[in-house]
């Protein structure tokens, strides 16, 4: 009884600031809700028309695609650089600092300084690779739709691989240095070392972090609408842009919005579900 | 019992383990309590009406204009006049690219604030839907007897047919500027007095990303469309509705207007690349920084020019978008209006606030710093000696007023109109997207926005 006593203000908070949006949200999703109008039942309608809406399935592949690739590319790096960060030198503890610092900075100061840099007029990036000689005229990072998901992505990875960093980082100290004593003793060279002892010591963070790393992506919105609005055209719209443009922009129809998110639900429970199971085996070796 | 058994075993009363300490300690439960009892009070507190009902109380909204001397000065104006009405006034200037999901929210939530202040493509989506309250109409009437005759154009933008929805507070033309000096380099008179294919020319001769000059730096956006494609159709015989206010979307002569303004990215290569993902301020930056030889904005421009680049200021020349193959030359114009929330619990002081704020004590100062973006409503300021001796707004005044029309050009202001071609709609940026990022036909993109506009009219009639 006392346990609940605890939760209780939190649970309050979390059925007024969550459970109500999200039951309103999926009760606006079987309806057509304008702005300053009823709302009108339409049923599936919502559901059908986005499934039939190009637009909407173009917002899928580029969620999956920079899901995928940002989160791929997001492991890798961070992966390299906690290893890198696991052994010993000097000014050790200042290089993590530093590099926690993307991580750490609020995401739209950096997201609008990458914005700034990037600009194909005056960004300092393509004056910094003009006077390199690398360019010889100004790339379009934001605005060329060849090029503009792959930037975004990059904006993306440099500023959240950190996460990767520390929590694969808390993993390799865990791994028991006896481990890699024997394994040099037997002739085991690094890749050999890496394969069969520090990756499969690693599995039960990196899980995690991928399953986190994984909703947040799917989730992104503040990254994208800051360097592109989704743009150009629809080149960098994901579904939560393509949601927040249905709701407040092209259609103003709050019901078809609210259904992009209730057909995205299913899959989120579902790494929420693997999530928790991950999770608890890790308890259970623990 | 004795204050060893009291204590428990080991324990010997006046050893520091025993504490003789009377006071009520702060228990688990007295947490619970008090945790839960600040929650109430804090979802209490954030309960709070947008429409302020205790009646001396306003909130007022305000899109952010884009010169900064009016967004400093604007707040102090409206704090001056809630001290001289002796109210509290809750002001909040919303940026551009919030206004849609702001006063959506409030609206949707009933919570929008008793006088806001918007862009007049915006007005009719809300008179449209009922939530505009029709007490403005004696607010209207009020300035006109105290301070007017008004201008006549702002009588079209505070009127959806005969009702009075607003009350106009400042006229914004638009104009084409000219870096006469990038021109005269390349021989080419500017402005351009010809046609459409001589303003293209003369971009073409001046156009040199490499040097970092792009020729016409239009957006193939949303941004600024209604003085851009909104314009161009004009100079086509065409427009985005007819006199009887019904929407005609797809039209050979849109469709050609559609065409030739796209080409210009697509074919003819004269604008930036990232004309694609213009914002509102894209083209003003473009051509403060010196890239660009050709912008069309409101007088916003003009206005941070003299502040902020006097050389640039020097070498401009200002015009009308010439002639094209259907009439011209022509430009667009808009501005910004006062509404009254219909919501609102005090239209009284409502009227009273803004009757105060138009006296010529607060309106005179926030016209001379608005300067070339924000023309008075109201004839009594049409001889302020900042429209008739500074030079760039007299040429405003002689070239580009006489040609300007208003947006919804040749029919009236309506909700269909608006939901369809309101800056934030995003329906126009979706159609010069569509065919100059994923390369869709003109006609296929027009015949896109006309399904759009189908819808609407459906839903708001026009």
């Amino acid at each position: 009884m006392l346990g609940w006593l605890f939760t209780a203000p939190a649970l309050v908070v979390l059925a007024v600031a969550v459970g109500y949006p999200l039951l309103l949200a999926i009760w606006y999703s079987f309806h057509q809700k304008i702005f300053g109008l009823p709302a009108e039942f339409v049923g599936l309608g919502n559901f059908l028309a986005n499934i039939a809406d190009p637009r909407f399935r173009n917002a899928v592949v580029t969620t999956v695609i920079y899901t995928v690739v940002a989160v791929a590319f997001k492991c890798c790096i961070g992966f390299a650089v906690a290893l890198l960060l696991n052994r010993e030198f000097p000014m050790r503890g200042v290089l993590r600092s530093l590099i926690l610092l993307s991580w750490a900075l609020p995401e739209i100061a950096v997201v609008l300084g990458w914005n700034w840099l990037l600009n194909s007029q005056w960004g300092a990036l393509n004056l910094v690779l003009t006077r390199l000689g690398i360019i010889n005229e100004n790339v379009y990072w934001l605005s060329d739709p060849g090029l503009v998901l792959p930037t975004v992505i990059a904006v993306d990875v440099w500023r959240t691989f950190p996460f990767f960093t520390i929590v694969i980082l808390a993993g390799l100290q865990n791994i028991n240095k006896e481990l890699y004593e024997a394994a040099a003793v037997d002739g085991a060279s690094a890749v050999r070392r890496f394969w069969h002892i520090t990756l499969p010591q690693v599995v039960p963070v990196l899980s995690v972090a991928l399953v986190l790393a994984t909703i947040w992506n799917l989730n992104d919105f503040a990254t994208i609408w800051f360097l592109t609005r989704g743009g150009p055209g629809t080149s960098t719209e994901v579904l939560s842009i393509y949601t927040y443009q249905v709701a407040f922009s092209s259609l103003n129809d709050l019901g078809r919005a609210a259904s992009v998110s209730t057909l995205a639900m299913p899959l989120l429970a579902l790494l929420i579900v693997l999530l928790v199971k991950v999770s608890r085996r890790r308890e259970a070796e623990v | 019992m004795a204050a060893s058994e009291l204590a428990g075993p080991g324990i010997t009363p006046g050893s520091p383990a025993v504490t003789t300490n009377t006071s009520r300690r702060f228990s688990r439960r007295d947490f619970l309590k008090a945790s839960s009892l600040g929650g109430v009070a804090l979802s209490l507190a954030g309960c709070g009406s947008g429409s302020a009902g205790n009646g001396r109380q306003l909130s007022f909204w305000s899109v952010t204009p884009f010169v900064d001397a009016v967004n400093d000065l604007l707040p102090r104006t409206v704090s001056t006049v809630a001290d001289r009405l002796g109210i509290e006034v809750d002001f909040q200037m919303i940026p551009n690219e919030q206004q849609a999901a702001r006063f959506q929210t409030a609206a949707e939530s009933g919570q929008l604030p008793d006088l806001f202040m918007l862009e007049e493509v915006e007005i009719p989506r809300y008179s449209g839907r009922g939530l505009l309250s029709p007490a403005v109409r004696d607010a209207y009437a009020r300035i006109g007897e105290e301070h007017g005759p008004w201008v006549p154009s702002a009588e079209d933008l505070a009127t959806i047919g005969a009702d009075v929805v607003a009350v106009p507070f400042v006229l914004q033309p638009w104009m084409a500027y000219y870096r006469q000096d990038l021109f005269d380099r390349a021989g080419v008179q500017v402005p351009v007095t010809g046609t459409l294919d001589d303003l293209l020319r003369a971009a073409q001769a001046v156009h040199d990303p490499a040097g970092g000059v792009q020729g016409l730096a239009v957006p193939m956006s949303d941004a600024d469309a209604p003085g851009h494609i909104g314009v161009v159709n004009w100079l086509f015989g065409g427009g985005w509705q007819n006199e009887q206010g019904e929407l005609t979307i797809d039209t050979p002569q849109n469709l050609a207007a559609l065409t030739w303004y796209t080409d210009l990215y697509t074919r003819h290569r004269v604008v930036p690349q990232d004309a694609t993902s213009y914002a509102p301020v894209s083209n003003n930056t473009a051509y403060l920084n010196g890239q660009a030889a050709f912008i069309v904005n409101t007088g916003s421009v003009m206005t941070s020019l003299r502040d902020e680049r006097p050389d640039i200021y020097e070498t401009t020349v200002v015009g009308p978008w010439p002639e094209g193959p259907g009439g011209g030359p022509a430009m667009a114009t808009g501005g910004a209006a006062i509404m009254i929330a219909e919501t609102s619990e005090n239209t009284g002081l409502a009227i009273d606030f803004i009757a105060e704020l138009y006296r010529e004590e607060h309106l005179r100062p926030i016209l001379e710093v608005w300067g070339a973006e924000g023309f008075p409503v109201l004839e009594r300021y049409a001889d302020m000696p900042l429209f008739t001796d500074d030079p760039r707004l007299r040429q405003i005044t002689e070239t580009i007023v006489p040609v300007a029309r208003s947006d919804y050009w040749p029919g009236e202001s309506s909700p269909a109109y608006s939901e369809v071609f309101a800056e934030n709609a995003g329906n126009v940026g979706q159609m010069l997207t569509s065919i100059c990022v994923s390369g869709v036909p003109p006609q296929e993109a027009l015949a896109g926005l006309a399904a759009v506009a189908h819808r609407a009219s459906e839903r708001f009639g026009g």
